[in-house]
């Protein structure tokens, strides 16, 4: 998948230690929590765009899966926006206004509650959608600027349990090998003139079983062979050792400055205002 | 406590160890007693099934402390009784590198790998800078440190397996068939690594079917059999009992069996037709023109590829691993397209692109390297037919294909078994009967013998000569073992860097040694032994027996 790989180039966000991306990470996910309008999220998200375009991300191969996973988010957002009419959802904006109709599915004694297209569900789905782009943005940047490596040097310093660390390090390790055996399995029964008929949507599952049981067979295969190499080479000892700790720059230390300061300000006129609520 | 490494010269000692596996009736080992004296390199050698691999997990406490069995005996590292002892606590003192080097890497750069083991055991960041620098020094991955393991090729993951026991700096190292997934080049590497170590005075155990690669490096040689050791002494004497070896399948390097040619002439062997019978049909089965290919990380696998394969022959397609080879035959069964325009390929004097993928597969099909890609029936029976089903044979014809393809595999007796159980060598006949089934004129096999003991890979090869003198298919081989390319093929090519280097009849190809060097291939030793020997018509001498007759049984 695109949008999560990582790509090794010589960006100012390479080069920042994975600390203060994950920091970075971290300040941009408490704004996104507590924001609900769109409005003063633009600023936000335009911000993640410009970063984007800094570290010169493969716009072509992301737009393609970008759309897609958008779409998908808005369409169910726009479906939860259905049933977002009641007063108490909104504080800062006039509930006439949020409660203006432009489609009614359903009256206010209707067994699942009112269903209705309203100005406020449209507020709501436009809020929802901004906020989980932005931080899908924003996670794909941190995955894109940070090698699989520094991520394990990162979950060290956080003191994440070793055993829970190895998983996470196999599974960054044996995830392209299994999508490349999954590709060979597709092919090798092509030429067995495999293919898929949606003429009977049941049989569908059982049409995928040519492809599921080598692939699964080669998983528990190599998930054997992990634990009985990594058992060989002393894994299970109970201790592990850190072997690099992770230093921050002035650069680190300006880039969170800065992030600080945007997150202090979010969070400020939240708390003075009420800015970010619907 | 003093360091056990220091306090004896037996290293290894296993006691009458019987062991059976978890769900198993039968013992995998029975009554094994061996002792390996420091600084020993043994050489573990027989068929597949005979126990090896079980007896080399018993060496470093993974049996039983990780596999379940019942064990009875006592294996002892020094003075550690494995059953009384972790894993981890023996991985200082044995280091186990396995067949498969991919599934032995856990971490994601070479140097973070190399540097896991130290880790686990909680070294000092100081202590395990210092391993890892001697692990990478020994096994020549020095300026590699920071490659990601997956940009490696397959001898360079097979050296980074073992730095990555090496960096627990114990005294003996077992591995289990390092060599059986290796291009020439990675053995080649590997082989280095091994005499390496050899001058440091490591304790070897070895188990591999690589025995031409291997033997002179030996003191010793144990040989098995259905869980128990049949012959344990020195190479010297190993080599007399040929008779033995050839019993258990196992390889005898033509350097050796010149000295005994006697006994190997006396030896009974089936009557091959590829001893007399060479035949090509007319024209060719495939023709390719300038064929490209680009992939996607802008890694270029083909630069103008133009050759034409004859119809009715066996054809060896040879080279390192990444020279082109199976980018290529995957264009030939329609699995790729090439990326340049220009490119062209004739299947059957037809344009490639005119055939429907349906009417292609029955033309010209491919055989996977690993057979656990394709197998997914619960049955052998259900495997064969799953391809006829899906063409839309009907049932009689089925039937009647289905009985065909079990004589001549000689599957009948397994027919109701799920194939997924079955060993290797018939997993492997499982899957190219399946394809076969499909009865395409022209048969792609990418490397049908890795992972197979020599026995094995004969019987597969014989299968597929079959097929192409008296089925008169096509039949295309990938292979890393110029011994089968001088036994069984009549054309083969040389792939290097995406292009061909050499084509031609296998006694004129193996003649240019040192083009050969280029793509890190060496004629097959029987071959050379050969042409030393001033033998005139090459193209008679295929296998051991035939140079044995032409020197002592008569001929030229």
């Amino acid at each position: 998948m695109v949008l999560l790989e990582y790509k090794d180039k010589d960006t100012f966000l390479h080069r920042l230690s994975p600390i203060t991306k994950f920091i970075w990470l971290t300040l941009t996910g408490i704004v996104l929590s507590i924001y609900m309008h769109p409005l003063p999220l633009l600023p936000l998200f335009i911000l993640t765009l410009a970063l984007l375009y800094a570290v010169g991300v493969p716009w072509r191969g992301w737009l393609n899966q970008l759309i897609i996973v958008i779409l998908i988010g808005s369409l169910s957002f726009f479906f939860i926006g259905l049933w977002v009419n009641r007063p108490d959802m909104f504080v800062k904006t006039p509930y006439e206004l949020a409660n203006q109709t432009f489609i009614e599915l359903a009256p206010q004694d209707f067994v699942l509650g009112r269903i209705a297209v309203t100005y406020g569900g449209l507020l709501y789905t436009a809020g929802q959608s901004l906020r989980s782009t932005t931080l899908l943005l924003t996670i794909s940047l941190f995955v894109f600027t940070t090698s699989p490596t520094e991520i394990i040097s990162l979950l060290q310093q956080l003191r994440v349990p070793h055993k829970l660390m190895f998983v996470i390090m196999v599974a960054y390790r044996f995830f392209p090998e299994v999508f490349r055996k999954l590709s060979t399995v597709i092919s090798a029964q092509k030429l067995r003139g495999w293919e898929v008929k949606v003429s009977n949507p049941l049989s569908i599952p059982r049409q995928y079983f040519p492809l599921a049981v080598p692939l699964l067979s080669e998983a528990i295969r190599l998930s054997d062979r992990v634990t009985i190499s990594a058992e060989s080479r002393g894994f299970g000892s109970g201790v592990f050792t850190i072997r690099r700790r992770l230093q921050l720059s002035s650069s680190d230390y300006i880039f969170i400055g800065i992030w600080i300061v945007i997150t202090s300000v979010y969070i400020g006129l939240f708390l003075l205002y009420g800015l970010g609520l619907l | 406590m003093e360091d056990p490494a220091t306090m004896a010269n037996t290293v290894l000692e296993i006691d009458s160890v019987t062991f059976t596996y978890w769900g198993s009736d039968e013992p995998a080992l029975k009554d094994i007693s061996l002792s390996i004296k420091e600084g020993e390199f043994v050489v573990v050698l027989g068929p597949t099934g005979a126990g090896k691999t079980t007896l080399l997990m018993l060496l470093n406490g993974l049996i039983p402390n990780i596999v379940p069995g019942e064990l009875k005996g006592s294996v002892k590292v020094y003075d550690l009784d494995t059953k009384k002892h972790q894993v981890y606590e023996i991985a200082k003192y044995v280091g186990l590198v396995f067949e498969d080097p991919d599934s032995q890497i856990v971490s994601l750069t070479v140097e973070d790998d190399v540097a896991f083991g130290p880790c686990c055991m909680g070294y000092s960041p100081e202590e395990i800078d210092r391993r890892v620098e001697y692990a990478l020094s020994v096994t020549r991955l020095k300026g590699l440190e920071k490659r990601t393991t997956f940009t490696l090729s397959g001898g360079q993951k097979q050296s980074l397996a073992i730095a990555s026991v090496l960096s627990l700096l114990p005294s003996i190292i077992v591995l289990d068939e390092p060599l059986s997934m290796l291009d020439p080049i990675g053995k080649k590497m590997v082989i280095s690594i091994l005499k390496e170590l050899t001058k440091e005075g490591k304790t070897i155990i070895m188990a591999e079917q690589n025995t031409d690669l291997i033997l002179d490096m030996a003191d010793r040689i144990v040989m098995m059999n259905e869980g128990r050791i049949v012959f344990d002494g020195s190479k010297e004497d190993a080599v007399k009992n040929i008779g033995l070896m050839n019993e258990l399948g196992i390889k005898i390097p033509a350097r050796y069996i010149l000295g005994n040619c006697s006994i190997f002439l006396g030896m009974e062997e089936d009557e091959k037709p590829y001893l007399s019978t060479r035949v090509s049909g007319d024209g060719y089965a495939v023709e390719t023109i300038d064929l490209v290919h680009e992939y996607e990380n802008e890694v270029v696998a083909l630069r103008g590829v133009t050759t034409k394969i004859p119809r009715g022959s066996m054809t060896a397609i040879i080279g390192q691993n990444g020279s082109g080879k199976t980018t290529f035959a995957k264009h030939l069964c329609g699995l790729l397209k090439p990326t340049k325009e220009e490119s062209k390929i004739y299947v059957d004097e037809k344009p490639i692109n005119e055939y429907p993928m349906r009417e292609l597969i029955q033309k010209i099909n491919y055989v996977f390297q690993n057979p656990d890609d394709q197998i997914f029936s619960d049955t052998v029976k259900q495997e064969i037919e799953y391809g006829l089903k899906n063409l839309g044979y009907p049932e009689d014809r089925r039937n009647k294909l289905l009985s065909d393809i079990l004589d001549l595999f000689g599957l009948g007796e397994y027919i109701d078994m799920n194939p997924k159980f079955l060993r290797r060598g018939l997993r492997c006949k499982v899957a190219i009967a399946s394809i076969v089934a499909m009865n395409p004129d022209i048969l792609i096999v990418d490397e049908p013998t890795t992972g197979l003991d020599y026995k094995e890979s004969l019987e597969i090869m014989d299968l597929l000569l079959k097929l192409n003198r008296e089925e008169n298919k096509t039949i295309i081989f990938i292979t890393h073992d110029m011994d089968l390319v001088l036994r069984y093929a009549d054309n083969v090519i040389v792939f290097n860097e995406g292009r061909i280097l050499l084509e031609g009849a296998p006694k004129d190809v193996f003649r240019e040694t040192e083009i050969l060097k280029e793509a890190w291939i060496d004629p097959p030793e029987i071959f050379q032994i050969a042409v030393e020997q001033g033998i005139r018509d090459l193209e008679n001498i295929r296998t051991p027996q035939d140079l044995c007759r032409r020197m002592y049984g008569g001929g030229e």
